[in-house]
């Protein structure tokens, strides 16, 4: 399986020490579907911050199946601190989870800005301080 | 000879032991002047309709205090404290909140953890989810739920 790579579409990809970068094709094709420079109007992604991957959960974990991958921090910034703030960082969130929401593979999508499974509404509790984005 | 290594050996033992006390007992004081930070904090507690929860208006200055600790040993003080009733100076609703309360606020700005269906999917609910105004069940059942979490190591930091 391919590793996620440090960059996608000219968005630096950040990694946390404990990260297997290893995935599924079809999820390095969720990431470069929603991660762009340019996915929010008047904002610029510059870089995320994968605090989970193929790595720390146990089977049957979305992630341990190389299906699922967590982002954490926006351009620098937790989200847990920067998403109640509005601005750059929640149009970035907002707009990341919109856009995946269109990948035709895609399953769980949560995070601050929706929480919806295979394209329903799905009250998961937490998700107010990552996007947990995972595929078929 | 033999007495001068003995004496040697005496001197670095006690030297050793030494450090581990009075490094043990500055991390006792850093984790009580922590909790102590938190306890201070005038912070508030606001509902966001957008949001739809309360949003604490003091998490940069969490962040802040927590900065200067390590973070591996801190989660473990923080969850413990989650089910501290003492009175924090934070308020919901012009109410004071428990100091556990804020730990939790800490604890979740440090790291996260998904749980699990059988499926690999996430769960919907869990008890290590709670909101501001938990009751003191609950939050001693979240300081239960991750503290068999961060035993278990099935967290990530943020």
């Amino acid at each position: 399986m391919p590793d996620i790579p440090s960059s996608i579409n000219g968005v630096t990809i950040e990694f946390s020490t404990s990260v297997n970068k290893d995935v599924s094709q079809v999820m390095i094709n969720g990431l470069n579907h929603c991660i762009k420079t340019g996915i929010a109007s008047g904002f610029t992604l510059s870089k995320i911050y994968i605090s989970s991957a193929n790595d720390s959960h146990t089977l049957p974990s979305r992630h341990s199946q190389s299906k699922a991958v967590d982002i954490s921090r926006i351009n620098g910034t937790k989200m847990v601190l920067g998403y109640p703030q509005g601005g750059e960082l929640k149009s970035i969130v907002d707009a990341i989870q919109d856009e995946f929401e269109n990948f035709s593979k895609r399953r769980e999508n949560f995070g601050p800005h929706l929480k919806k499974k295979l394209g329903k509404d799905y009250a998961v509790s937490g998700h107010g301080d990552h996007i947990h984005i995972s595929v078929n | 000879m033999l007495k001068v290594k003995n004496i040697v050996f005496l001197f670095l033992a006690v030297t050793v032991v030494g450090c581990g006390y009075f490094t043990s007992s500055g991390d006792a004081d850093n984790e009580n002047q922590v909790l102590s930070s938190f306890s201070q904090l005038e912070g508030k507690y606001v509902w966001h309709e957008e949001f739809k929860k309360y949003v604490y208006s003091k998490k940069v200055e969490i962040e802040n205090i927590l900065s200067a600790s390590d973070k591996t040993k801190m989660i473990h003080v923080l969850a413990n404290c989650i089910d501290n009733d003492m009175l924090s100076n934070s308020v919901l609703n012009e109410k004071k909140v428990k100091l556990g309360v804020i730990c939790f606020e800490a604890l979740s700005q440090t790291i996260y953890h998904e749980p699990l269906l059988e499926n690999g999917d996430i769960a919907l609910k869990w008890e290590g989810h709670i909101s501001p105004e938990a009751s003191t069940s609950e939050l001693r059942a979240a300081k239960n739920a991750w503290n068999e979490v961060i035993k278990l190591k099935k967290y990530n930091f943020l």
